[in-house]
């Protein structure tokens, strides 16, 4: 044994050797890929952040660096906007601080709200000093292409410095798109109460209370001021009673002293989600010579059912009626209906109230569109009753 | 001279006399090859380490390799030795053996010839194949057909590429995160992209200064043309090789990438520079088409393998699928060393009469068809229609 390590030692240093560098160098090998890689991930990730963060302060405006905000979410409910009781919270994904200069200039929440679909993903970014909202970016949603791409630049323009000081913090819908559209303003009012919490700023409140509203059944007036608001507002609790629009916009004041436009945008945001009478049904037209009225409500479909009555010369009954409907009842409960086709619950309706004036129970599976009818008709009969002390 | 044409080069050299021998050359062989190293490591080691895209064992690592490369092909051939040796099998004995036979120049060269993320193992491969298989089988130093290095690093081109690729390729860490290289280098964006356009094979990499420079990815020492040329100056000045082989091979290359590029309807000089300082041209110009064993000995036959290296060069990079082309043109011209350092020594000392001048005929004639087909197929490769000569080839 000992003459073989002497005779071979020269072989087995080198072979000894070889196969060290073989397994150390193996390993060095190892190391060396794995690290490269491990790098390559780390450096795309960090890239994607650094894109990121560069689009936020793009959209900011303003800034050089972006810091993470270490913030929470705040209970707050909205509406859904397919529901008028439904409520759901808006969730804060993320938030970051923009600085310049290592000072705060902006923030921007990212938050996902609830339009047709859930996950409306939307970066608002809010100008610190100011306390405005810059501008928004849309990460990401689950909207009807079809719906979502009626949003337009209009739509977005109403979003961008926008200031948090008004009283009045909403933005118009748009026609095709009202859920997406109720989605932002949701988003927005959140970013702004998110923004009240972490910077101190005070969400500009005015009191005022909504008494009563009804409708203004004079022959002479009631189409262009169908209703009759009776409001206390400000400091001194002013009560005011004055006529609005069926857009819900100031015309007249009846008594007391009318408010100022800060006042008068509010009432129309606010009025509408009143529930002291029927706000869904209302008076279009009355042509005095053929003493036509035109009433109209919403049923199931987007399109409204509108019903032209004759009324005879006393003004005090309906003698004739024309229903302009498109309804799918159908769609209203899963196909449930199973009755004749459109327009035969309408039809159902008018032949009842002009026989004896009767409203007929809702239709089974068609009840939205029943109840819609049973609205106009009721409607009908209170100026009926208003002028005359008539009704069918 | 003629009787001494087919024997075992290097026979030229004054070997006993101070300053001169083998051993000197080879010395010479090594310091030139200290700036291509060096650079090596500055480029992928250093400057990456720098940039803080890799840690201080990892700058370390391109050095380790390449000095690596040169010890493992000593070891093996210690072994070699050992086995064949019976007469005097110690330590003593064997490294004087090694001492005499530059053992380490196989693996350092093939080290430079390899991406810098070669697993060891398989530069232990690779190194088996240099330096059993490609020196010591045939006899040992002196006594190779081919070059040993490139032998190596060809038949690991061809077998394991995959497995190279796969452990991280050519690409140092600060090279890899540069999107605009696409994972390609500029002789890949040729291959794959098929066109002359300097906004694909040039301007990703920054300009052709980057080229000469050597600061674009490529296997470890082939990148940089102004760190070869050093050492090719050293060799010139130190009289280990003759300054035409470089500069006809290169020149060979350059004139017909100019002319390919013309062809496809860019004329500019940018095309043959980019041609001549991707891929391993450069290097291989200076330490391979003049590795006196393998090579040509007399001026003419020089001249001549220069000439077929530079158009086999261009042949396989724009006509083959491979998008180097240098490593398979000077393996395959290795074959042909002794008839061409032959035919060259009859036409020197027969001048063009019978049967020089038919020799000369013969190299030149076959020279320029090749030329003339390469340049054709290219043209084609590059949608230049070439009505004539593309008929008749």
């Amino acid at each position: 044994m000992k003459n073989f390590f002497k005779n071979n030692s020269s072989v087995l240093i080198f072979s000894l050797i070889l196969i060290l560098v073989f397994v150390f160098g193996g390993i060095f090998s190892r190391y060396m890929t794995q690290e490269k890689e491990d790098f390559i991930e780390d450096f795309r990730s960090q890239e994607e952040i650094r894109i990121y963060y560069e689009s936020l302060i793009e959209l900011a405006g303003k800034g050089q660096t972006v810091e993470v905000f270490e913030t929470e979410q705040l209970t707050k409910e909205y509406l859904l906007p397919s529901s008028e009781t439904e409520t759901y919270q808006p969730e804060l994904n993320e938030a970051y601080k923009i600085l310049a200069d290592e000072i705060e200039v902006a923030v921007v929440y990212v938050i996902t709200t609830h339009g047709r679909e859930a996950g409306v993903k939307v970066a608002y970014a809010i100008d610190i000093e100011t306390k405005t909202l810059i501008d928004l970016k849309v990460l990401s949603n689950n909207e009807t292409p079809s719906f979502y791409s009626n949003l337009d630049d209009d739509f977005f323009n109403q979003l961008t410095d926008k200031t948090f000081d008004d009283v009045v913090f909403t933005i118009d819908t748009v026609a095709g798109a009202t859920y997406s559209s109720k989605s932002f303003d949701v988003g927005m009012k959140y970013a702004r109460e998110l923004f009240a919490r972490d910077f101190n700023f005070e969400i500009p409140n005015i009191v005022y209370t909504i008494n009563s509203i009804v409708r203004n059944f004079d022959s002479v007036t009631f189409l262009t001021k169908p209703y009759i608001v009776n409001i206390t507002y400000g400091a001194e609790n002013n009560v005011l009673e004055a006529y609005f629009d069926n857009e819900f916009n100031y015309v007249e004041t009846i008594t007391g002293v009318e408010p100022n436009q800060t006042y008068k945008d509010l009432f129309k945001n606010d009025l509408p989600a009143t529930s002291f009478i029927d706000l869904k049904t209302y008076i279009t037209a009355y042509d005095e010579t053929t003493r036509k009225i035109t009433i109209e409500t919403k049923g199931y479909a987007s399109k409204p059912i509108t019903v032209e009555f004759e009324l005879n010369e006393a003004l005090d009954k309906v003698v004739a009626m024309t229903i302009t409907t498109s309804q799918t009842y159908d769609e209203e409960y899963n196909e449930g209906y199973t009755g004749a086709p459109v327009p035969a619950v309408e039809n159902a309706y008018k032949d009842a109230y002009l026989v004896d004036g009767t409203y007929i129970d809702a239709v089974s599976s068609a009840t939205i569109t029943s109840n819609a009818m049973i609205r106009i008709f009721t409607l009908v009969d209170d100026v009926l009753t208003a002028w005359n002390g008539g009704g069918n | 001279m003629a009787r001494f044409a087919g024997g075992k080069a290097p026979f030229l050299r004054a070997s006993d006399e101070k300053d001169y021998g083998t051993k000197v050359m080879m010395k010479d062989f090594m310091i030139a090859l200290l700036p291509v190293i060096l650079f090596t490591w500055y480029k992928n080691g250093i400057q990456v380490y720098l940039d803080g895209n890799i840690g201080l064992l990892e700058m370390f690592y391109p050095l380790v390799f390449i000095l690596l490369g040169g010890f493992i092909s000593v070891m093996m051939e210690g072994i070699f030795v050992f086995v064949t040796n019976k007469e005097d099998r110690s330590l003593k004995g064997i490294m004087t053996k090694l001492s005499v036979s530059f053992s380490a120049i196989p693996g350092l060269i093939l080290a430079l010839l390899l991406p810098l993320y070669t697993p060891i193992w398989v530069l232990i491969f690779a190194a088996f194949i240099a330096t059993i298989i490609g020196k010591m089988i045939f006899g040992g130093f002196g006594h190779n057909i081919f070059n040993p290095a490139l032998l190596g690093y060809t038949v690991v081109g061809f077998t394991l590429m995959g497995v190279i690729n796969n452990a991280g390729g050519l690409f140092n860490a600060s090279e890899a995160i540069i999107d605009s290289y696409a994972g390609a280098t500029p002789l890949g964006a040729l291959a794959s992209s098929g066109q002359i356009n300097y906004d694909i094979l040039v301007a990703p990499y920054g300009s052709l200064w980057d080229f000469f420079i050597g600061t674009i990815p490529g296997a470890l020492g082939e990148t940089s043309a102004l760190a070869i040329m050093f050492g090719g100056l050293y060799l010139v000045i130190r009289k280990v090789i003759k300054w035409y082989t470089p500069v006809i091979y290169v020149g060979t290359v350059f004139g017909l990438s100019w002319i390919i590029g013309a062809l496809s309807g860019d004329a500019g000089l940018w095309f043959p520079a980019y041609s001549v300082f991707s891929g391993g041209v450069m290097f291989a110009a200076v330490f391979m088409a003049t590795e006196p064993v393998t090579t040509p000995t007399n001026i003419l036959g020089k001249v001549f393998f220069a000439l077929f290296l530079g158009v086999f060069t261009v042949l396989f990079r724009f006509v083959g699928s491979l998008p180097e082309g240098v490593a398979t043109s000077l393996i395959f011209l290795n074959i042909f060393t002794l008839p061409i350092d032959k035919f060259t020594a009859v036409i020197r000392t027969k001048r063009f009469t019978k049967p020089g001048g038919l020799y000369f005929g013969i190299l030149t004639g076959l020279l320029l068809v090749l030329a003339v087909y390469t340049l054709v197929k290219a043209g084609n490769m590059y949608t230049v229609y070439i009505p004539y000569l593309g008929w008749v080839i």
